[in-house]
């Protein structure tokens, strides 16, 4: 098959700019919302796992703009204003680990120190054989900045990164209307 | 630049650039642009100029002098136009082949495509805000997971009885900036 067509293309200047438009359009709604998040005091770079576990199985990515529209369209549910009212993101990555621990409890590790250079605090840590789970927040003189929490076991590997201010007694209320299963 | 029909066509490209336009008025530019190959050219450059701006560390400068810089591409053409044989003589560099410049052409209304949908209105649409909710149920589902397993841990460690009060101080001790957030807001 001749290609001399797209090199051509690529050889001027003008294609460059068409395929760096064309790349840039079909990547940055994904990358927005990530970049909108990144430059946030609450925000961690959990690095990436898909090398070992593929794709991710969850990956969500909420910036603050939806959040708002979120929070103005509860208005009429304090319970669900409640628990958008300062939140600034929400970031979850899922893998299926299939019973291949290793590197995802290396990844907590890594994140772990990471957390330790940038004044995250530990909550609760879990470490069984087998299962792990860790809880940090971050906070300032002007209140919470972050929750993070990282738990592992044999089924998967959860990385949960939530940006700015959330109120735990909030999530379990608003849950309750809610049938979700992830199990 | 005091024509007026370009003035009104550059306040346009300018308003789509960063966002202004409703989703009539991106689409009828876009329209325009896809039979107007300068045009289309126009938007992609203007658009080029707003990410190499964004890119920029330092302060957004005032908006008149963003309106002026946008500018300068569309009068440098213009006065290529003058002094050339057409629009495609400013914008090409020297030697580039027609049939090049074709193909890149033939391209635009693509590229345009994909412009104006990232600099469309910058509202979510309606699946967008569902998507999100749905998102954020499962996201907190998560979060309610993680925490059963850490009460689960702490019963099996020191008993049913202090798991609850022990759960429960961790969910106040995150909560403590908030609700101190909230009296001092109240």
């Amino acid at each position: 098959m001749k290609t001399w067509g797209m090199k051509a293309m690529k050889d001027n200047w003008m294609g460059k700019c068409l395929v760096a438009l064309a790349v840039f359009g079909l990547s940055a709604p994904v990358a927005a919302q990530e970049d909108e998040l990144k430059d946030l005091p609450g925000y961690v770079d959990f690095g990436e796992l898909q090398n070992f576990y593929g794709e991710p199985k969850v990956m969500i990515n909420i910036g603050g703009m939806l959040l708002g529209f979120m929070g103005a369209a509860a208005k009429d549910d304090p319970d669900a204003a409640a628990l958008l009212d300062g939140l600034k993101g929400v970031r979850v990555n899922v893998y299926a680990t299939g019973g291949e621990l290793e590197p995802a409890m290396d990844k907590v590790q890594q994140v772990k120190n990471l957390l330790a250079g940038q004044a995250w605090e530990p909550i609760v840590q879990v470490n069984e054989d087998g299962e792990q789970v860790q809880i940090f927040m971050k906070a300032d003189d002007t209140g919470m900045q972050g929750l993070t929490v990282m738990a592992v076991n044999g089924e998967e590997a959860v990385f949960v990164n939530i940006l700015g201010q959330i109120d735990p007694e909030k999530v379990g209320e608003v849950m309750e209307k809610f049938d979700v299963n992830i199990d | 630049m005091n024509d007026p029909t370009m003035n009104e066509l550059e306040n346009r490209i300018n308003a789509l650039v960063d966002g202004e336009l409703n989703e009539a008025q991106a689409a009828e530019l876009k329209a325009e642009a896809e039979q107007d190959p300068a045009l289309a050219t126009a938007i992609i450059e203007a658009y080029q100029l707003r990410q190499l701006m964004n890119d920029l560390p330092v302060e957004p400068a005032p908006a008149s002098l963003r309106r002026k810089l946008k500018a300068i591409p569309r009068e440098q053409k213009a006065l290529s136009r003058d002094a050339g044989s057409g629009w495609l003589a400013g914008l090409l560099p020297g030697g580039m082949p027609r049939w090049g410049a074709a193909m890149g052409l033939a391209a635009v209304p693509l590229a345009v495509a994909l412009v104006v949908t990232q600099l469309g209105p910058k509202h979510p649409t309606p699946a967008e805000i569902a998507q999100a909710e749905h998102d954020l149920v499962v996201a907190m589902a998560y979060l309610q997971k993680a925490t059963r397993v850490t009460e689960r841990e702490i019963e099996n460690s020191i008993g049913q009885g202090f798991a609850r009060p022990v759960t429960e101080e961790t969910a106040r001790a995150l909560a403590a900036p908030f609700e101190s957030e909230k009296e001092q807001d109240a």
